[in-house]
């Protein structure tokens, strides 16, 4: 995975050792104030298999198992991961600017086992950066929706504009990762009965805070050293090659170094010529590897999302949402893809909007 | 002695090692500890013979976030770090070294040991 702290430190990290933007680079990401940054604690870029069983609250209809699968794309303000397989992190990816968490760029999720919903229910919840003209610097993001019934009974499909994360106040009190964001969308409802199908405006909000606990060693450290290692390898693959690189470096200020940057300098400094190179820079990479690649035990994070329907739909109320409160528990530890999950879900679907769902779900999750 | 400019490597590679463990020595004596329960073992064996050290401990030691030395993830902040500082200039024996700032929770021991050989270098130029 990682969803750790190796997002904070792992992404600085291996930010320059790309020659070409080794000074640049560096001196970009520093310029200000380095800001609180948590880990964040969902799911994020990984394809996840859940099954469970769902114990549904509050009315009469019989508990059922479910199955769901979930596409989560990366964090928009992060490209990296936080929970995900360290061996697919990309270490030259910089820092992140939203270090505090950010909406995933691409969910698409398949569940079945939902009766209310004709047995199941396909979503898609997309964003991306816009640069508008004239309005660049509000950061907005295009935004997309699709969700569907399995049998096709009921369709919904908006695109619209996002404000970029906004901090929930007092989160970072707690270290915790959270955002509000808030959008406008023109929806198109399709039902199977054409006098119901609409067209209609929408303002959305939707929020996500949330913590890892329980910090412990990343069960693939070995494959984080290696990646560092063979970063530092691919850039500087003797140390004559190093210290050439080192050279512009040492005019650099160092707290506008980047870290990989300082432990490139730092393996440089503490090395001679008869160094045997590749051999030090494996056991240094063992060394960091360990230093900033933790592991949560568990996770917990409440998220939330609602809408306000300007609709002239006389059956369908205009404004609802949808709450859900999750924990994740990383049982193995030899393993960081396996998941227990408890959630909690209270509210109603975007899709149908007049069935309460009111539930607690536990299920195991497989990611990919 | 703190500059790391002597002329032979080996001299120079064992100052960085010994001002790593002014470094924690500094970190420790603000937060009272060797890092997080994972860390403290090697932060504390390291800091015992830093020369002799392996790489992989001078390595570890340096990547460690500054964090791990706090109880909470967001320090230290704005309160800790002119306390950290003045520890520094302590350990580094040095007089009105000038903090550059920008760094915090997640700068690396490694970094902030470099931020504080550039202050000496600085006042010995």
């Amino acid at each position: 995975v990682s969803g750790w702290r190796f997002a904070r430190s792992g992404w600085t990290l291996a930010a320059a050792l790309c020659t070409g933007c080794i000074v640049t680079e560096s001196q970009a990401q520093t310029a200000a104030e380095p800001a609180a940054e948590f880990i964040y604690p969902a799911p994020a870029r990984t394809f996840e298999a859940e099954g469970g069983y769902r114990f549904l609250q509050g009315d009469a209809r019989d508990d059922e198992s479910f199955y769901r699968v979930t596409y989560y794309g990366g964090l928009i303000d992060s490209r990296g991961e936080p929970l995900k397989s360290a061996e697919h992190l990309d270490l030259t990816i910089p820092k992140p600017a939203a270090s505090a968490g950010d909406r995933k760029n691409l969910e698409l999720q398949l569940q079945d086992g939902r009766s209310t919903l004709n047995g199941g229910l396909f979503e898609m919840n997309g964003a991306m950066p816009l640069r508008l003209r004239g309005i660049e610097r509000l950061n907005l993001r295009g935004a997309a929706y699709l969700a569907t019934d399995l049998d096709g009974e009921r369709t919904k499909a908006s695109v619209g504009l996002e404000s970029p994360p906004i901090r929930v106040p007092g989160a970072a009190k707690l270290q915790a990762a959270n955002y509000l964001i808030f959008g406008i969308m023109a929806e198109r409802d399709d039902a199977t009965d054409a006098a119901a199908d609409a067209n209609y405006a929408l303002a959305t909000g939707r929020f996500f805070i949330g913590k890892a606990l329980g910090m412990h060693r990343h069960p693939n450290r070995d494959a984080i050293a290696h990646s560092i290692a063979l970063k530092f390898l691919e850039q500087a693959p003797t140390r004559a090659d190093a210290v050439a690189l080192a050279q512009p470096l040492r005019k650099i200020n160092a707290e506008d170094l980047t870290d990989l940057q300082t432990w490139l300098l730092d393996a440089v400094d503490d090395t001679t010529e008869s160094t045997d190179w590749k051999q030090t820079i494996l056991a240094r990479s063992d060394g960091i590897a360990d230093a900033i690649s933790e592991r949560p035990t568990a996770s917990v994070y409440l998220e939330g999302s609602g809408w306000y329907a300007n609709s002239s739909q006389s059956n369908e109320p205009k404004s609802r949402g949808l709450l859900s409160l999750t924990t994740d528990y990383w049982p193995l530890e030899t393993r960081d893809d396996i998941i227990l999950r408890a959630r909690y879900e209270w509210g109603f679907e975007r899709l149908q909007p007049n069935l309460r769902i009111n539930q607690f779900t536990v299920s195991m999750t497989v990611q990919f | 002695m703190v500059g790391s400019d002597a002329d032979d490597p080996i001299d120079a590679a064992s100052v960085r090692r010994e001002n790593r463990a002014r470094v924690i020595r500094a970190l420790q004596t603000c937060t009272g500890n060797f890092g997080d329960d994972l860390a403290a073992p090697r932060v504390q064996a390291y800091s015992k013979d830093p020369v002799g050290s392996d790489p992989e401990e001078f390595a570890f030691v340096g990547a460690l976030p500054l964090r791990r030395f706090y109880a909470f993830a967001d320090k230290p902040d704005k309160n800790d770090r002119p306390v950290l500082w003045n520890r520094l200039l302590i350990e580094f024996e040095l007089l009105g070294g000038k903090d550059p700032g920008k760094w915090g929770p997640d700068t690396s021991v490694s970094k902030l040991q470099r931020i504080a050989e550039q202050a000496v270098e600085k006042v010995d130029a």
